[in-house]
């Protein structure tokens, strides 16, 4: 059996932005957003997720057809799994008040995993 | 504290994905569609007269500072002049109509905040320009790049470049949005890494302790701006939330740094500009912003 080499490989890349596909879509799907980012940021995310959905298909044909171009593939993009990996194994669900006012930004407080007085808010 | 981290991480990995692609997918349409001849012939022969062309550039091209890397770089290897190309990368994300909108709603329609933050930003990134000019000429300062090493031929076979002449341009639109998000993405995740790492492990109340000193208020505003690494259409609403805390300038410094550089945007520099050249620009950009806010402080503006 051949030796598969990576850095010429399209199934490592396509393996990769797959995962992006399913974690974007876990997002949208269960709701998960709201941890994360400002509702009004949702449309974005939409956007990102179809142009990667579409980049997917794109990645998948190469694996039948013969393109123009090879996937000079480096380790270090490995790192784009990251935030999937950590978005499922530690599966952030509740944030801190502290984190709150370090990164300042207002978002609804049944997110909180500690109650939170009503002047905390009117402050922001 | 670990699931405050991962909340910061991924957050900033979802705000500036779409920005990073709508980048991505301008600077595949330039690298594929706009001849180098049609660039040359636009761009003012005018040292002067072509920076301040590419400070306006934000009018017609609204795009932030998670785009601005990967467009910039494709118009420098088209054949924009370095200077320019560098004035163009740090005026067009504080610049643009979206920007500056986002920045009026968030003071209240207080017009101080909105036109200094546009007149020094474009000011700043005017002079840094300038500086690039008398320093680095038109050099070549930019790194190859998966796609560039492709274009070069790198491991294909010459069945593959054979077949690379029929190959359409979409196709070609595509693989390049495909390769140029993966080399730009491994940047923003250490860029986040990072910028998650500061935001848990920094409290929010020893940043306040100085926020009436003149001097340490801008540094610290700078430093913060850095860290946090916030999209320049939302970096106001944050900015807001200082009011009243730090001095008017410090703020401003915050505003004007912020698009202009920023940990994530750091580490997507050294995917686009050899080492010692982002060195020097964001030495450069440091000091454009402490000088062009402390002045504001200086003359009570």
């Amino acid at each position: 059996m051949d030796k598969v080499d990576i850095k010429k490989s399209p199934w490592v890349i396509l393996i990769i932005m797959t995962m992006l596909d399913i974690y974007y879509a876990y997002l949208l799907l269960f709701d998960k957003l709201s941890v994360f980012i400002h509702p009004k940021m949702l449309i974005f995310i939409i956007f990102t997720f179809i142009v990667l959905i579409g980049l997917t298909i794109f990645q998948a044909r190469k694996l039948f057809i013969k393109t123009s171009t090879c996937n000079n593939f480096r380790i270090s993009y490995f790192l784009l799994l990251l935030p999937v990996l950590i978005g499922f194994i530690i599966n952030p669900d509740s944030f801190s008040v502290d984190m709150i006012k370090n990164k300042t930004f207002t978002i609804d407080k049944t997110m909180f995993n500690e109650p939170v007085d009503s002047d905390f808010f009117e402050s922001k | 504290m670990i699931n405050d981290f991962s909340i910061i991480f991924i957050s900033i990995f979802l705000e500036a994905i779409p920005f990073i692609l709508i980048g991505l997918i301008i600077s595949a349409i330039i690298q594929v569609f706009v001849a180098e001849e049609t660039l040359q012939k636009i761009i003012p022969k005018n040292l002067f007269l072509g920076l301040i062309t590419a400070s306006l550039m934000g009018i017609i091209f609204p795009v932030c500072e998670c785009a601005i890397i990967p467009i910039a770089r494709k118009l420098i290897q088209k054949g924009l002049p370095l200077p320019l190309g560098i004035t163009f990368m740090l005026a067009v994300p504080i610049a643009n109509p979206i920007v500056l909108l986002s920045t009026y709603f968030a003071f209240a329609g207080n017009l101080y905040f909105v036109f200094y933050r546009a007149l020094l930003g474009i000011l700043v990134s005017i002079v840094i320009g300038l500086i690039v000019h008398l320093i680095y000429k038109n050099s070549d300062q930019l790194i190859n790049t998966p796609v560039q090493e492709q274009s070069a031929c790198c491991h294909c076979s010459h069945e593959d470049i054979a077949s690379s002449k029929h190959s359409g341009n979409f196709q070609k639109v595509v693989d390049h949005i495909i390769l140029e998000f993966f080399d730009v993405g491994r940047f923003l995740i250490f860029g986040a890494l990072i910028a998650a790492f500061a935001q848990v492990i920094i409290p929010r109340e020893s940043i306040l302790i100085v926020g009436n000193n003149n001097v340490l208020s801008i540094i610290t505003m700078m430093s913060t701006a850095y860290v946090i690494a916030l999209c320049s259409e939302a970096d106001a609403f944050v900015a807001r939330a200082f009011l009243n805390i730090f001095t008017n300038p410090s703020i401003m410094a915050f505003l004007i740094l912020g698009p202009m550089i920023d940990v994530k945007n750091t580490f997507i520099m050294l995917s686009t500009f050899k080492k010692r050249f982002v060195v020097v620009l964001i030495l450069l950009i440091f000091s454009g912003c402490f000088i062009a806010t402390y002045l504001l402080e200086v003359f009570k503006i």
